[in-house]
C-alpha cells in the first residue's frame, strides 16, 4: 500500500466504502462524488500506523461498532480499521505529526553522523513555494522531538516529531534526503507515520 | 523477492503501483499445488494492460480451474527497466514475484502491431531466448492470441503457438494438452506437432513458406500432418460461456477503470475498412438479463462505479432499450453511472439519449469515416449526411453541446473533395447548432474531428488496397486543416510514421521477423510511445535487411496474389473479400446482416445473426 498515492488511495477507499455497502452522503451539484477526506495526506512511500478518514454515513441507525466491522470485512489485510467515532477536533486542528525514520544498517559510523546532523544548529532545506520560488527554512528550530535508537536487527531508528496540517508542513523525507546528500553511505531508509497531534500535543481525533 | 531493497527500487521510479502487485481480487495460490503455472503477458504498460477486458476474462477462466494458476505481467517502463537490468532482477509476474523461467506457459495478448518489439523484450528481459528455434523443452512454452493473430507471421519466429479467434475454449484444450504430455513427459516437438491437431491452434514451426522472384508469397506448406489452413474457433453461446465474477482492481490510475460488460461479439455492419468487423463474425448477442446479472455481481465484487457496454456498435443491440431499463433500477440508487461507447450515428434516437442522459454527461463520438456520401458508399459506411445532421439535432436538443466526430484518411478512391467534405460537413453540424431555437444559452459548440491514417487490414476488402505514402498523407492533412473556416471546429490527427509502420506488420510476411530483431537490437520498444518511437532505427533496420517497406503497404495486390496469411482461415471468404472491394470500386454498398445475408461464409459455424428471423 505505500506504492499507492494519495489521490489513488482516496479511490481506493471510495471502492471499499461501497463494497461494504455503508450509506454515504454525496456532493451536490453537476457531478456528485461521495465526500470523503483524509485529515492529513500520506506522501507516496510512507507507511502508516496513524490515518484519519472522514466521510458521513446517511443511515443514522448504524452504530459505529457495526460501521467498522462492515468496513473490516472488506478492507485486504494490511489496512486495519482501529476505530470508528465522531469527530472531536477539526482538520485545522491539525499540528503535527510523529513518524519513526528506520535505516537498514546499522554502524557506530551511522549513528554518530545522524547524531551530528540532528543536533546541529542549521539543517536546511530547500522548498519550492506556491508561486514557483524556493524557499530555506532551517527545520533545526521546527524539530519538536528526536530520539535516535539503534537496534539490534541491523537498523538504526529515529523518531521525529515535525510540523504537519495546513499552517507548516515539513516533509521528513527532505530532511533525510538532505542527511543522505550529507553522508553518501547512507543506507536505504522507510519512513512510518505513528501519530498525528494538534498545537498541544493531544493526539488528534 | 519482498525486501528493503525491493523497495527501495521501487521507490526510485515512476508510479511504483505497477509492479507491486496485491491488488483487491488478485489470484494468490499455493504454487506447490498446481499443475500449470501460466505467466499472462501484455506487451505494454500496466496501466495499459489493466483496462484489456480479454486478459480479465482469460486470467479468472484460467484461475477458475485448481490445476491451473495463471499470473499477471506486463512491460516495465523503460526507467523499471534499467533498475532492473542494473540490479540483474530478471522480470516477474505480479502475484508470485517469480520470474518467468518458473512457468510452464507464457502467454502474449497482440492488441496491435507496434507492441512486437516489447514481446521481444519481455522474454530477454526474462533470460529466455526470443527466438523459439533457440529455445529447448527446459524453456516454458511461449504462445500468443488476439486480433494480431490473423496475420502473426511478422511474429512466426518468435512465437511457438498462435491461438486464432476466441480463447475462451481453445485456450483450456491446450492447457489441458500440455499438462498431459508434461506428465508423460513429452517433448516439445512431439507436443507442438499434437496441438496442431486441436482446431484454432496455429504452430507456425510446422509450416514452411516459399517466396516467388518478386518476394510475393509462392506457398506456404504444412508439415507433420499439421492442417492445411487453420480455423478460427469462436465461442457460440455467449450466455453460457464463461465470464468474470471478479475483477482485480488495480490501486494506481489506469486507462479505463470500471466494469466492463461485453454485450456482443461481431458486428452486423461490414464496413469494408474495419477489421474487427470481419474477424470477429458472425454476431452473437448476450441476453440482456445474463448482461445485467453480471454486471450486478461485477459491481458488487469490484466496488466500481460506472459500467461500461462493450460491443463493436452497441445502438446494433437488440434489446438495448430492455437492458438499459434493467440495469437502470439499480444502477441509479447506487449512483453508478453507465457509458455507452460505440453508439452509431443512424439509430441514435431521441429515446436513447433520453436514457442516457440523466447519466454522467461525457460527450458524445461518432463515427462518419468519410467526408462524402460517395467515399461512405465506398467504405459501405451506410450513413447519410442527413442522418449524421439529425443525430447531431437530437444530441444538441438534449443538451449536449459537445461532439466528438471520427474519421479517416488515405481511403481508397479518396480524393481532395472528399477530405474538404469532412471540413465541410464538421461546418454543417456547427451551423445546425446555431440554427437551433433551443440550443442551451450562452454556450457555443465544440466540434472536434479526429482523423485517422487509414490503413488496410489482412481479412477486409481492402486487404488488397495500397496504403497512402507518409508525404501523402501529410499532404491531406494540411489540406484539411485549411478547408476548415471556424474556431468551432477542432482538427485531431496521428503521426504518420507510425502509421506506415502499422501497415508493413499488419500485411507482413515472415521476412519481417528479422527486422523486428534487429530493431529491438537497436533499441526500439514501446514503438506506440511517441516518446519512445525511434523511426530511423527502423528504417535501418529495414534497409539492412534489404526490405522495401513499400511493398508491403504501398502497392495494390493482385487477387490471384497468395497472401501471406491465406492459410488462416478466419470464416469470411476470399471470394466474398475480393468482391466487396469490386463493389467498392463502384461505389454499391453491401446491407447489413440483419437486412440481408450476402453469404460471407461465417454461417459455417451455425450461429448468431445468420440464422436470426429477418
Amino acid at each position: 500500500m505505500k506504492f499507492v498515492s494519495h489521490l489513488d488511495m482516496n479511490r481506493f477507499m471510495n471502492r471499499m466504502l461501497r463494497l461494504s455497502g455503508i450509506p454515504i452522503w454525496y456532493t451536490e451539484g453537476f457531478n456528485p462524488h461521495p465526500y470523503i477526506t483524509f485529515a492529513l495526506p500520506l506522501p507516496l512511500g510512507f507507511e502508516s500506523d496513524y490515518e484519519i478518514l472522514d466521510f458521513k454515513c446517511t443511515n443514522d441507525n448504524l452504530s459505529f461498532d457495526e460501521i467498522k466491522d462492515k468496513l473490516t470485512a472488506v478492507m485486504p489485510e494490511y489496512i486495519v480499521i482501529n476505530s470508528v467515532y465522531s469527530p472531536q477536533m477539526k482538520a485545522g486542528d491539525i499540528a503535527y505529526s510523529s513518524l519513526i525514520v528506520t535505516f537498514f544498517g546499522n554502524n557506530s559510523e551511522l549513528l554518530n553522523e545522524l547524531k551530528n546532523f540532528m543536533s546541529a544548529n542549521e539543517i536546511i532545506i530547500e522548498k519550492k513555494t506556491k508561486r514557483g520560488t524556493v524557499k530555506q527554512i532551517n527545520v533545526a528550530e521546527k524539530i519538536k522531538d528526536y530520539q535516535i535508537n539503534a537496534k539490534n536487527k541491523g537498523q538504526v531508528l529515529v523518531s521525529i516529531v515535525l510540523p504537519s496540517g495546513s499552517e507548516e508542513n515539513i516533509n521528513p523525507q527532505s530532511v533525510f534526503e538532505l542527511f543522505k546528500n550529507k553522508y553518501p553511505d547512507c543506507p536505504y531508509f522507510n519512513i512510518k507515520r505513528t501519530g498525528i497531534f494538534d498545537k498541544e500535543m493531544n493526539l488528534f481525533v | 523477492m519482498y525486501n528493503e531493497k525491493f523497495e527501495e527500487l521501487l521507490l526510485s521510479v515512476q508510479k511504483p503501483g505497477r509492479y507491486s502487485g496485491g491488488e483487491l481480487n488478485s489470484v494468490i495460490k499455493d504454487k506447490t499445488q498446481v499443475d500449470i503455472r501460466f505467466a499472462f503477458c501484455f506487451p505494454d504498460t500496466y496501466e495499459i494492460g489493466m483496462s484489456h477486458l480479454g486478459m480479465k476474462i482469460l486470467y479468472s477462466l484460467f484461475n477458475s480451474k485448481d490445476y491451473i494458476w495463471c499470473e499477471r505481467v506486463f512491460a516495465p517502463w523503460i526507467d523499471f527497466e534499467e533498475v532492473m537490468l542494473k540490479e540483474n532482477i530478471p522480470l516477474f509476474a505480479l502475484e508470485s514475484r517469480d520470474p518467468l523461467t518458473e512457468f510452464d506457459i507464457i502467454g502474449f495478448t497482440l492488441q496491435y502491431e507496434l507492441c512486437y518489439t516489447n514481446v521481444l523484450n519481455m522474454l530477454k528481459l526474462s533470460n529466455i531466448p526470443y527466438k523459439s528455434a533457440d529455445r529447448g523443452d527446459n524453456y516454458p512454452l511461449i504462445v500468443a492470441g488476439g486480433p494480431c493473430a490473423c496475420n502473426p507471421e511478422p511474429l512466426a519466429d518468435f512465437i511457438d503457438i498462435f491461438f486464432l479467434g476466441e480463447g475462451e475454449e481453445v485456450d483450456l484444450e491446450l492447457i489441458d494438452l500440455y499438462r498431459e504430455c508434461k506428465a508423460k513427459g513429452i517433448g516439445k516437438k512431439e507436443f507442438l506437432i499434437k496441438a496442431s491437431e486441436i482446431e484454432g491452434v496455429y504452430v507456425p514451426s510446422l509450416y514452411s513458406v516459399e517466396y516467388n522472384d518478386d518476394c510475393t508469397v509462392k506457398s506456404v506448406t504444412p508439415q507433420n500432418g499439421a492442417p492445411k489452413t487453420v480455423k478460427k474457433r469462436i465461442i457460440g453461446n455467449l450466455d453460457t460461456a464463461f465470464y468474470p465474477k471478479k475483477f482485480v482492481v488495480p490501486y494506481i490510475e489506469i486507462v479505463h477503470d470500471r466494469t466492463v460488460q461485453e454485450i456482443y461479439r461481431g458486428c452486423i455492419r461490414g464496413c469494408r475498412f474495419c477489421q474487427a468487423g470481419f474477424i470477429y463474425r458472425p454476431v452473437r448477442e448476450k441476453s440482456y438479463e445474463i448482461i445485467n446479472k453480471q454486471a450486478k455481481c461485477l459491481c458488487e465484487s469490484t466496488g466500481y462505479d460506472e459500467i461500461s457496454l462493450n460491443s463493436l456498435s452497441t445502438s446494433d443491440y437488440t434489446n438495448l432499450e430492455n437492458l438499459l431499463t434493467e440495469l437502470l433500477n439499480w444502477t441509479d440508487e447506487k449512483s453508478i453511472s453507465l457509458a455507452l461507447p460505440s453508439l452509431r450515428i443512424d439509430n441514435f434516437s431521441e429515446e436513447l439519449l433520453n436514457k442516457i442522459k440523466h447519466i454522467r454527461k461525457s460527450g458524445l463520438t461518432f463515427a462518419c469515416e468519410a467526408g462524402t456520401q460517395r467515399l461512405r458508399d465506398v467504405i459501405n459506411k451506410n450513413i447519410t449526411e442527413e442522418e449524421i445532421l439529425t443525430t447531431c439535432k437530437t444530441a444538441f436538443e438534449g443538451g449536449y453541446t459537445s461532439v466528438k466526430l471520427y474519421f479517416m484518411m488515405g481511403l481508397p478512391t479518396e480524393t481532395d473533395e472528399d477530405i474538404v467534405g469532412i471540413a465541410e460537413l464538421a461546418q454543417k453540424i456547427v451551423d445546425t447548432y446555431y440554427a437551433l431555437p433551443t440550443k442551451p444559452k450562452g454556450k457555443s459548440v465544440d466540434v472536434t474531428v479526429s482523423v485517422a491514417n487509414f490503413i488496410p487490414k489482412p481479412f477486409t476488402p481492402f486487404e488488397f488496397e495500397p496504403q497512402i505514402t507518409a508525404q501523402e498523407m501529410q499532404r491531406r492533412q494540411k489540406l484539411l486543416l485549411e478547408s476548415v473556416h471556424t474556431k468551432k471546429v477542432k482538427i485531431n490527427y496521428h503521426d504518420s510514421s507510425t502509421s506506415f509502420l502499422e501497415g508493413v506488420f499488419a500485411r507482413g510476411d515472415r521476412r519481417l521477423c528479422k527486422v523486428i530483431e534487429d530493431a529491438y537490437l537497436s533499441g526500439c520498444r514501446f514503438d506506440s510511445w511517441s516518446e519512445c518511437f525511434v523511426l530511423d532505427n527502423w528504417i535501418k533496420a529495414f534497409k539492412d535487411n534489404g526490405i522495401e517497406t513499400s511493398f508491403y503497404c504501398n502497392r495494390t495486390r493482385s487477387f490471384d496474389e497468395v497472401l501471406p496469411w491465406d492459410h488462416l482461415d478466419y470464416a469470411v471468404s476470399k471470394d466474398f473479400l475480393i468482391n466487396q472491394d469490386k463493389l467498392a470500386h463502384n461505389s454499391q454498398t453491401t446491407p447489413n446482416c440483419r437486412l440481408k445475408c450476402s453469404n460471407c461464409g461465417a454461417n459455417c459455424y451455425k450461429e448468431g445473426v445468420c440464422f436470426e428471423k429477418r
